[in-house]
This record gives C-alpha cells, sequence and structure tokens, in this order.
C-alpha cells in the first residue's frame, strides 16, 4: 500500500488488486485514518447503491425477439450445379459484366453503403467517403459535444479552433481504420475534401500506397494521433487542433 | 473482490459462421454486459434493452463477419456501442442539452437536489434514507460521461476486469481504469458534499 497515496491504494483495494499482505495493511491503516475509512465506507455505499438501481434484466424476451425479427443469415455454401459448370458460366457473365457493368455503376448506380465495421484503410475511407457525397455520421451540436467524441473514444479530448474562411468542418464519423477505434473528421480546404484521422499514439502508424495520389500529414497532441489525408500540397487543419485543460468530472 | 474470468462462451472453432442457435446462446450469455454498456450511455432501462435489441438485430445480419473463437461479446458491443451513442444523441439535441464535461455547469435534465449535501450523522454513517441516497447516486451519475459511466458499471455489477471492459468499450485498458477511478473519486466527492466534509469526524 502506497500510504502517500491513500486514493491510490483505496482503488487497488476495490479492484483485488493487493496481495494478502497489502490488503491486510490497508485495513489496518483504515482502522486509524478516518478520512481512508469514510471513503471506503463511502465507496462500498455507492457501488451496493449501483447494484440495486441497474439490476439487469434476464434478456430472454430480447433475444427471442432478435430471433423473430431477424433474417438468417446468408448461407455459406450454395446447393445446385457442379462447382465446375458454376465457374464457366461466372466467367463468362464476368467478361460481359465487367466491361458494360463498371461504366454504369460508375456513371449511375448509387453508392453502396459502406459497413462501417470492416476493416479499410485511410485511403479506401476517404475514397468511399467522397463517393458517397462526403457526408459525416454526424455533426456535433457545440464544442462540448466534439470533445466528448474523443474523450469517449480514444480516452482524451479534442477540440478544433476557429478555422479561417477556406477551411470548413462538415463532421464526424467512426471507422475501422487506423484501429476499431479510429475517429475521423470530414472537411473541406478550397473546395477540397481532407480527412483528419484520429487515434491513440500507441495505435501503428498508417501508409499510403506508392501510387496513391493524397498526401498524408501527422501530429500529435497528447496521447491522441492526428493525420490529415489530403490531396493539396500541405496540412491545412493540423494545427487548428488543441486540447481543452483537464477539469470537470470523467 | 478479484475480477471474476469471462462467462462468455466464444463457441467451438469450427469452420463456418454461427448458426442462429449458437448466436441464442451467445447473445443471452452476453446480455448482462450489453445490457449494462448500453445503459451507461443512455441512462435509461427501457432504452437500453431497446438499444441491445437493435444491435441484436444489426449483429444477426452481419453473422458472416463474426469469427470463430473470438470474443462475441466485444463484436457485439461495438455495435451497441454505436446504437447507444446515436440514441443518447438523439435524446441530447431532443432535450437540447448535451453529454456534461464540465464541473461548472450541471446537465440542466438532472434533478436539482443533486447539489445537496448528503446527510451524514456525527459517526460517520449514513442516514436511514437508502432511497434518498440512491436518488443522490443517479443524479450524480447522470453528470458523468457515458463511456466513463458504462466502465463503472461493467467494473462495479460485472465485476469485469479491465481488459475485459476495454475489449467490449473499445478503449484502451488504461483509459478504461481511469474512467472507473476518476469517476469513484468525483461521485465521492459529491455524495459527500461540496463543503469537503469528512464522514468520520469522531466525537469530541
Amino acid at each position: 500500500m502506497n500510504p502517500q497515496r491513500p486514493r491510490e491504494s483505496l482503488d487497488a483495494y476495490l479492484d483485488g488488486l493487493m496481495d494478502p499482505g497489502e490488503r491486510a495493511e490497508f485495513k489496518t491503516s483504515a482502522q486509524s485514518d478516518s478520512n481512508l475509512a469514510s471513503d471506503l465506507r463511502l465507496q462500498t455505499q455507492v457501488d451496493d447503491a449501483l447494484r440495486r438501481l441497474f439490476p439487469a434484466p434476464a434478456g430472454d424476451a430480447v433475444v427471442a425477439r432478435v430471433l423473430s425479427a431477424g433474417r438468417p443469415p446468408t448461407p455459406a455454401r450454395r446447393s445446385g450445379a457442379p462447382r465446375i459448370f458454376r465457374l464457366v458460366g461466372l466467367a463468362v457473365a464476368a467478361s460481359v459484366v465487367i466491361s458494360v457493368g463498371y461504366f454504369a455503376y460508375e456513371t449511375y448506380v448509387a453508392p453502396t453503403p459502406v459497413d462501417m465495421y470492416a476493416p479499410r484503410s485511410i485511403e479506401a475511407v476517404y475514397r468511399d467517403d467522397v463517393r458517397a457525397g462526403f457526408k459525416p455520421l454526424w455533426v456535433c451540436k457545440d464544442d462540448r459535444e466534439f470533445a466528448n467524441t474523443f474523450r469517449e473514444r480514444l480516452g482524451e479530448p479534442l477540440l478544433l479552433g476557429q478555422l479561417p474562411p477556406a477551411l470548413a468542418m462538415s463532421g464526424l464519423s467512426y471507422a475501422n481504420s487506423i484501429t476499431p477505434q479510429t475517429v475521423y473528421m470530414l472537411a473541406t480546404a478550397d473546395g477540397k475534401p481532407v480527412i483528419v484521422f484520429v487515434d491513440r499514439v500507441d495505435a501503428p502508424s498508417p501508409q499510403l500506397a506508392e501510387r496513391c495520389r493524397l498526401r498524408l500529414f501527422s501530429r500529435r497532441i497528447g496521447e491522441l494521433a492526428l493525420y490529415e489525408l489530403t490531396p493539396l500540397e500541405a496540412p491545412r487543419f493540423l494545427d487548428h487542433f488543441f486540447q481543452p485543460p483537464k477539469e470537470g468530472p470523467p | 473482490m478479484r475480477p471474476k474470468g469471462s462467462a462468455v462462451l466464444v463457441g467451438q472453432v469450427q469452420g463456418g459462421p454461427l448458426t442462429r442457435e449458437e448466436f441464442a446462446q451467445q447473445f443471452q450469455v452476453s446480455f448482462r454486459r450489453l445490457w449494462l454498456v448500453a445503459v451507461g450511455i443512455v441512462s435509461d432501462s427501457a432504452t437500453a434493452e431497446d438499444v441491445v435489441q437493435e444491435a441484436g438485430l444489426i449483429a444477426l445480419e452481419k453473422l458472416e463477419q463474426f469469427e470463430r473463437g473470438t470474443n462475441f461479446c466485444a463484436w457485439l458491443g461495438q455495435m451497441v456501442r454505436f446504437v447507444a451513442l446515436n440514441q443518447a444523441r438523439k435524446a441530447w439535441r431532443h432535450r437540447g442539452a448535451g453529454p456534461n464535461d464540465d464541473l461548472d455547469v450541471p446537465d440542466s435534465s438532472v434533478d436539482p437536489r443533486a447539489s445537496e449535501t448528503l446527510p451524514l450523522s456525527a459517526k460517520g454513517e449514513m442516514e436511514p434514507q437508502q432511497e434518498h441516497f440512491d436518488d443522490q447516486v443517479m443524479a450524480a451519475l447522470a453528470q458523468v460521461a457515458p463511456i466513463a459511466r458504462a466502465c463503472l458499471l461493467l467494473r462495479t455489477i460485472e465485476d469485469l476486469s479491465y481488459a475485459e471492459i476495454s475489449a467490449i468499450l473499445g478503449v484502451p485498458e488504461g483509459t478504461a481504469m481511469s474512467h472507473v477511478h476518476r469517476t469513484r473519486q468525483w461521485l465521492r466527492e459529491r455524495l459527500v458534499g461540496v463543503h469537503g466534509h469528512r464522514a468520520a469526524q469522531e466525537p469530541a
């Protein structure tokens, strides 16, 4: 137990991270330290209240409703003609479809909604979002919501300062990109789409493919790593990000 | 009070996606934790149940994406999180309020009694007003950020380890621990009162 930092000891005790000797020492200290004893007593009562306030339902009814409402998953194998005939047929059809369908798809067909849970490179996220109209998942109401989005997702808040006229922020989205926790901001600079990806500094740094025409710039703020993916020659948004002072409830 | 191991079934290592029966079994086993994630974010039991149901429907449609042998609860947990956060944002916009991240201005939807100090006897014991105390806890908890709240509930009620909380909520393990420790401290400070009154003031 650390006598200099009783609160840390209290958390370690509550989390069951002490060995028997440390637990005994902690209990002895609590008998003589009235403040520590008070905190322990209050925390125990808070924990009991939380258990009373949030009795989790059994879930049987919810599971049953999901199963009755959901469609069966797509079967992994199809029955029917022998596989070799299916492959030949597919090859013939594909040669026709590819030449005609690709042009038609690119020109006329609306983009298929992107599966945001599937892993995608940052280039793929950029390309998909541009094709889909470059629309964010949501627009934060104010700075508090903006900062809290990053705090909840990545453990630290982040804010964007006042932008000059040539720059505009559209909103935020999630992507399973750098990591499953990646948050990204859609924006425009001189009318051109720019995306700033944000993740933890201990996440692997994204890399661009050799033939990629976009440029990638990075900046670290606190424990967050920011990556600006842009068609422009220089980053335009990275310097406008900052972290608020550390205050307030968790 | 050691964290207990995961009770979530991970399924046998076989080829192909889960069957509907396997999905139902895993969903049932994981339900409590997923519900706690949802209620931590949306702060309402009935809405939390709806959130988990909606996430379950999404998961059932994407069942082929789940890899056998991996953490089903963590996989479904990210969908619960996504649905819950969207639901919470709609509620905030409807109320004209936002998620609290400042101590200075309490959420306008919070019970104003939350600012009152909790009455303590001279011996430092709680007055026998359990219902009032629970209301105070609920009101204080409403001011905590959703993910931090979810971390605390998973740790306190479900007794999950920080590694398990990290997997379900998609936050680093250190962040989950920090959320729990800071929230505990903040709740204690709110519930004792703003004047720094200490309960165990020994009588003269």
